[in-house]
């Protein structure tokens, strides 16, 4: 049947119409009162330029196939649906796989976590939510290096979009626990240079914190005391001043200025 | 602004299923269809001239159809490239990208218009008496769509795709675990 041909003679009877959403014209409203038989011009043109009485008429119009390209596109739809979820059983099972990582967390088994992660992780290599809790996992278990690179995989992943960027910046506080973490163990062996260099790594991922800052400036400090020369001495200084800027209340840089100006008042960097 | 018409035109697998949402249920309750235009450059972008419904029920479903056949059609199509894409993160295939913007236009047209809307409306008062239950449904539906025409200058159709396509795989998974 010719589109063209129905659609004037069906509009200025008066026929219901539906259309697509975004469109200005609304659809003609039925009558305040039922019309007699609003249809019947409609059909009897209809009717008459196909040939057809009025109940051959009505029959036409209630069993006209669908287009057939329609058909066609809808079946090519759907065989293309079914081929990708053919493809789909390893994402279902490393996601379900995922969801019994965090159940087995939740319980205390990082044992259990950590063969489901990784059994997910062997499902679908590579990806960013898979991997990056299989470095949490690694990081509960212990393995501390592994669990990191895992972690940094994920982090460095840039491109993935805003609908993960949660699990991202989960992601980057483990990763800036761990730095820290490593940081003080630094520290505490007495190399400044790595703990600075954590920690500004810190700073570079997670953004400027007073709290980093000051640590910045301990280390310095601590590296000044032990012959770091007055470029130890300055670079603690604007340290401590970059987390007063950040914190003006910050005790810990105040502590640090403090320590630092009897440092130098008694000569004391060697 | 992005002009209506360019929507359409990136969207238009949305505005086809729109229709074919209308023409299903018209052919479903015995209404007659006399006309279809599945998707053309123009506005509207798409339409489907019917005889009028006989009852309420019918300028219901009528109305109703396309909301529920795009949102089935959207989770469904997108649901293979939401998986990997939204649950792991994982990169996807030209076939995932390809599925995903199918999923996604259909889902954006899934809103009925003002004018399916204020059809509705009319029918309750035309049909007030034999509504039957389905009334209790009609008026928040028939407002809702209204509003949510009215928030599409927000992009509430996009926002309703986003939320269909990337929590119902979540869901799932919840539910398989």
């Amino acid at each position: 049947m010719n589109e063209e041909q129905l659609t004037k003679p069906t509009e200025s009877a008066g026929a219901a119409q539906s259309e697509a959403p975004q469109t200005q014209p609304a659809a003609p409203e039925p009558q305040a009162e039922a019309p007699a038989d609003p249809d019947e011009a409609i059909l009897a043109e209809i009717g008459a330029k196909l040939g057809l009485d009025r109940e051959a008429t009505i029959a036409h119009l209630k069993h006209r196939p669908w287009p057939r390209w329609v058909v066609l596109a809808a079946a090519g739809l759907a065989v293309l649906v079914v081929v990708a979820l053919a493809m789909s059983p390893r994402y279902f099972a490393a996601a379900a796989a995922r969801e019994r990582t965090y159940a087995a967390l939740r319980d205390g088994d990082i044992a259990a976590a950590l063969a489901l992660i990784s059994q997910a992780d062997r499902s679908v290599p590579h990806t960013r939510q898979i991997r990056g809790l299989m470095g949490q996992v690694l990081i509960a278990a212990g393995r501390d290096s592994e669990g990191e690179a895992a972690i940094r995989e994920v982090v460095s992943k840039d491109d993935v979009g805003a609908w993960v960027s949660e699990g991202q910046r989960l992601e980057k506080i483990v990763l800036g626990n761990l730095l820290f973490h490593q940081a003080e163990q630094a520290f505490q062996e007495n190399r400044y240079d790595d703990a600075i260099a954590k920690l500004q790594e810190m700073i570079a991922s997670q953004g400027d914190a007073p709290n980093l800052e000051s640590s910045i400036g301990w280390c310095y400090l601590s590296k000044a005391e032990e012959g770091g020369g007055p470029k130890a001495v300055a670079a603690a200084r604007e340290a401590f001043n970059k987390a007063l800027a950040l914190d003006p209340k910050s005790q810990n840089a105040q502590d640090g200025l403090a320590e630092l100006d009897k440092l130098t008042s008694q000569g004391g960097s060697k | 602004m992005i002009p209506g018409i360019l929507i359409a035109l990136l969207t238009f697998p949305g505005v086809i299923v729109h229709e074919i949402g209308h023409e299903f249920f018209c052919r479903l309750t015995g209404v007659l269809v006399y006309d279809v235009k599945y998707f053309r450059v123009g506005n509207p972008s798409g339409y489907v001239i019917h005889s009028h419904p006989k009852n309420f029920s019918q300028q219901f479903w009528i109305t109703v159809g396309p909301f529920i056949v795009n949102s089935v059609v959207a989770v469904v199509v997108a649901l293979p490239a939401a998986l990997p894409y939204f649950v792991l993160g994982a990169p996807m295939s030209i076939l995932h990208w390809f599925l995903l913007w199918v999923g996604v236009s259909v889902g954006m047209h899934a809103f009925p218009s003002s004018g399916d809307a204020k059809s509705l409306l009319s029918s309750i008062k035309l049909y007030r008496a034999q509504a039957g239950p389905l009334i209790v449904l009609a008026y928040p539906f028939a407002w809702a769509i209204f509003i949510a025409n009215v928030l599409r200058f927000f992009w509430i159709d996009f926002f309703y795709t986003a939320f269909l396509v990337s929590l119902v795989p979540k869901g799932l998974v919840a539910l398989i675990k």
